[in-house]
């Protein structure tokens, strides 16, 4: 078993564990209680919780796209990788492992699928970067200058074909994950109230 | 780093199949809402229950004045023992939440 097959088998493993756990956390909180803790006041206000949490990885998204002053990209890159998996953990313990209403069951998918294709994304992003470290040090021993490197590297990280691939996947399912999300919380508050 | 733009078929698709199961569910929400949008089925004794209004209130929720529409004081005088009428009947005229108690949707 190569590096990377350790690697991925290891992120899989932690990604069961972290689900497990957190429908075993909402088990315990529904313990002795008439209602699963996910139906309750308090689980209401895990959800918000965990969709406030989710809202933080569009700081990034959005610095990127409108170029706006406001801490650094890598800052907000950190923020948006922890941020994308505490958020959709603390869904996780917000629904527990309760699947009725198609709505909710909905979103909760396409928050998996983001979430998923969000992991491999950062191992898709980990091996772009070696690539171009690789390429940057053949360039330094070609002899180009460094103005020029920057300018070809930027121009072959645009190109990369795989992290292309991911973004056409990642972001856009993002918008039927903010839609299907919208629907839900909209019903929760239409039929159990403000 | 400047990321290339989205090849022009993404958006188009994406809101396609957005599209498509907003439409679904919102189908659903006409023929069967229990399915799109309740957590868990509602118990043998409200299986003549078929529209969510005869419970809930528009962002409101469950409406104790709704409950009494059905469970009146007329009722719980003739259909209970005395002291189970009774608590319901001072809970009735108190206009207390019936949801003190109660709950549906609980799959039993």
């Amino acid at each position: 078993m190569n590096v990377l097959e350790r690697r991925i088998g290891l992120v899989f493993s932690l990604t069961l564990f972290t689900i497990v756990t957190a429908f075993l956390l909402e088990l315990l909180l529904s313990v002795r209680t008439d209602r699963p803790f996910g139906h309750t006041q308090r689980g209401h206000v895990v959800g918000w919780i965990g969709l406030a949490v989710i809202m933080l990885v569009f700081v990034h998204s959005l610095k990127k796209r409108y170029r706006l002053k406001l801490g650094t990209p890598r800052f907000w890159l950190h923020v948006h990788l922890i941020a994308g998996v505490v958020g959709p953990v603390l869904i996780l313990v917000h629904s527990g492992a309760h699947f009725h209403a198609i709505v909710p069951i909905l979103a909760m998918g396409a928050m998996a699928l983001v979430v998923i294709s969000g992991i491999a994304g950062q191992a898709i992003h980990m091996l772009a970067l070696r690539a171009l470290s690789r390429q940057r040090r053949q360039f330094l021993e070609a002899g180009l200058d460094p103005d020029s490197i920057e300018a070809r590297l930027d121009e072959l990280a645009t190109q990369e074909e795989v992290f292309r691939w991911w973004r056409v996947i990642h972001a856009p399912l993002t918008l039927t994950f903010a839609v299907l999300v919208l629907l839900h919380v909209a019903g929760t508050l239409y039929f159990g109230g403000l | 780093m400047s990321a290339a733009p989205l090849p022009k078929k993404v958006l188009p698709v994406v809101l396609g199949i957005t599209s498509v199961l907003v439409l679904w569910i919102a189908w659903g929400s006409v023929c069967d809402p229990e399915a799109m949008w309740a957590p868990g089925h509602l118990s043998r004794s409200h299986t003549k229950v078929v529209s969510c209004s005869q419970c809930h209130e528009p962002f409101h929720g469950p409406s104790a004045a709704k409950c009494v529409g059905c469970h009146s004081e007329e009722r719980f005088a003739r259909g209970t023992t005395p002291e189970v009428g009774q608590r319901h009947l001072v809970f009735i005229r108190e206009q207390r939440s019936c949801l003190m108690c109660h709950a549906e949707h609980r799959n039993r």
